[in-house]
């Protein structure tokens, strides 16, 4: 019996120590979390951005944004017994100062955002010219990618958004119908972004080698310079699909954001593209998502992307040849940068 | 915020109701009699070339907190499938039993704000080679070295840009059985401890805030596979299963708890299950050795 007694006491002590251990462990890592009140929620917005955000220094050069000043101005504001919708107004002006597209606040009752990157610019666009120019009968490979070949063959297409996963083989299917064609138009005004990938996979069908299209960092820290070395980023021929390797005019203006502002960075590394119109909107960070101990959701730009020569994109893309939508033009419903383009690839014809 | 309070609450009275059975069943009243049976008979430990599996499903809380995809812990349930074996090579002269477990966890959690959810799906592939290290008619002991895998993935079902946070690591580790054989009344039943606890390996973290797009373009640049241990990813897996006679095989009433985490990268992990199990167990001969 006493010997029962003692497997008994060792058993229950070698259990105990299991148990133990998960308890124990599972205290390892508190984490830094903020309280559900309206100064835990604006310390917990300020503490995210601070150590994630990846444009501090550029936003401090370029529009004089002080980050820790942001912090004394703000939490001034910040009151106990303040609403929801106070506070929403509160941070979401907060996160404004940064100017940047890709900063949101996802609350109950709005989504916060910044697009001056587009609204304080003419937009040297107009859906209702370039409905004339499609007419009735243009052809719509997916959502947002319709094309049709003009009278003076070339070929014109439009992408409306990366947001719209398009295959393979209806890209195959666009250059197969502009294969007689002279060049390609390809209107990318008013894209305002989407999925990186499928970008790239447009791009890849106008290069026939590996071009380097520019750079990529990302966080390797919190602290607000701790980035990794600059990454290449590249463009790669399509291997097994159709390639397009005659002229290609892209034409570009504020309203190409994200995805759209990085599908440019690349094309206009490639030789047989030429990019006309006004600087895209930008938005060179790669965003990602966070959320607020009251579970507002934000979003913000975490990697910063850069062009083959190293300039940060966040501010935009300049394009090859400058082209604005003249009044005069707009007018006789004439949309310039088309016409500018069309000019150029009959020019290319003449004179390649 | 009611439903805030409620998941916070639930979650700790399902861990103090563990704790407490737990408690419970090592205070199990016990009856000794004088003519021991041998383990073999009424408790786990094979006979060579035998196979004792335990099947098992269960339900439980599930905890994560995974900075990547939010600065917030996420609470809910989950719903595990699990495979144990334990396996006796006479062949073997040091390590004569072979332990292995493959299990399958899915969890559905939400914030503690109530207005974002994260799918949880994991799983688990653990082998030990164990050598009896005590061994009495009611006890048994048995320990040795382990090899551990875990795969899964914590999916934020409102990130849009970085929506799912990839687990992954493969360890050596100790692997720990207790067996201790015991009458309730008259019914011979054996209470089953394990202990999976991971030592040195290499563990799926990427660097702090890296996108995923990064590593399909660019492969394992940077650091996304760091070296684990104890201090850096502090892990354990832990049961306690009553086995009680049902007809030839034996039905197993088991609570579990595990944790993993990790501090690598710049930014932690932690994901902890609590679990409540059953299932049934039963041996078989093999011809080979477990296999």
């Amino acid at each position: 019996m006493k010997r029962s007694g003692y497997i008994r006491k060792t058993f229950g002590l070698i259990l105990f120590a299991l148990m133990a251990t998960v308890s124990c462990t599972e205290t390892a890592y508190v984490p830094a979390t903020f309280e559900n009140t309206p100064i835990g929620n604006f310390k917990a917005l300020w503490n995210i951005m601070d150590r994630h955000y990846c444009f501090f220094d550029l936003k401090k050069r370029e529009l004089g944004v002080d980050w820790d000043s942001v912090y004394v101005k703000y939490e001034k504001l910040i009151d106990k017994d303040m609403s929801d919708l106070s506070l929403y107004e509160v941070l979401n002006n907060m996160l404004r100062e940064l100017k940047d597209g890709h900063v949101n606040l996802y609350g109950y009752y709005d989504v916060g955002r910044n697009w001056t990157w587009k609204t304080d610019y003419p937009s040297n666009y107009s859906a209702e010219i370039r409905s004339f120019y499609l007419g009735n009968d243009y052809f719509i490979a997916a959502a947002g990618y319709n094309y049709i070949i003009l009278p003076d063959n070339i070929g014109y297409m439009t992408i409306e958004s990366f947001s719209n996963v398009i295959s393979e083989s209806k890209l195959d299917a666009i250059i197969s119908w502009f294969a007689l064609c002279n060049g390609i138009i390809i209107d990318l005004r008013e894209n305002g972004g989407g999925i990186v990938s499928e970008a790239e996979k447009v791009a890849a069908r106008f290069t026939e080698e590996k071009v380097l299209a520019g750079y990529m960092k990302y966080k390797t820290g919190p602290g607000r310079n701790d980035f990794s070395d600059a990454m290449p980023i590249y463009v790669e021929p399509a291997t097994t699909q159709l390639r397009w390797q005659k002229p290609v005019a892209l034409l570009v203006n504020r309203g190409c954001f994200s995805s759209a502002n990085d599908f440019t960075v690349k094309m206009k590394a490639l030789p047989n593209v030429t990019v006309f119109g006004d600087r895209t909107g930008g938005g060179g960070g790669l965003p990602i998502s966070s959320e607020l101990p009251n579970g507002w959701s934000i979003r913000f730009s975490s990697a910063p992307m850069f062009d083959a020569d190293m300039n940060d994109i966040e501010g935009g893309v300049d394009p090859d040849v400058w082209v604005s939508l003249t009044d005069s033009d707009r007018a006789k419903n004439v949309d310039t940068l088309i016409e500018t383009a069309r000019k150029w690839i009959n020019d290319k014809i003449i004179n390649p | 915020m009611k439903k805030r309070i409620l998941t916070t609450v639930s979650y700790r009275c399902f861990k103090f109701v563990f704790g407490s059975v737990a408690v419970i069943m090592l205070s199990v009243p016990v009856k000794m009699s004088a003519q021991e049976t041998t383990g073999s008979m009424t408790g786990v430990l094979p006979q060579p070339f035998q196979v004792v599996e335990a099947i098992s499903i269960g339900t439980g809380l599930s905890e994560a907190l995974d900075e990547y995809l939010s600065p917030n812990t996420y609470h809910g349930g989950s719903f595990v499938f699990r495979n144990d074996r334990l396996y006796c090579s006479e062949t073997e002269k040091y390590f004569r039993y072979g332990r292995s477990r493959n299990s399958l966890i899915a969890s559905l959690m939400t914030n503690e704000a109530g207005n974002g959810s994260q799918i949880e799906i994991m799983g688990n592939m653990f082998h030990s080679w164990e050598k009896p290290l005590l061994q009495y008619s009611r006890y048994d002991l048995l320990a040795g070295p382990s090899v551990m895998g875990t795969y899964g993935v914590l999916w934020n079902l409102r990130n849009s840009n970085n929506p799912a946070s990839a687990q992954g690591w493969l360890a050596a580790g100790v692997g720990v059985d207790n067996i201790f054989r015991f009458r309730i009344g008259r019914l011979p039943v054996a209470l089953w401890a394990t202990l999976w606890m991971p030592l040195a390996g290499a563990r799926f973290a990427v660097d702090y805030d890296m996108p995923y797009y990064m590593l399909v373009e660019k492969g394992l640049y940077g650091k996304a596979i760091h070296f684990m241990c104890p201090i850096n990813a502090p892990t354990s897996y832990n049961d306690v299963a009553l086995l009680i006679p049902l007809g030839r095989n034996q039905l197993s009433v088991s609570l579990s708890a595990d944790m993993t985490s990790d501090n690598m990268g710049g930014k932690r992990t932690q994901i902890t299950h609590y679990q409540f199990g059953v299932g049934y167990v039963h041996r078989f001969e093999q011809k080979y050795n477990g296999r």
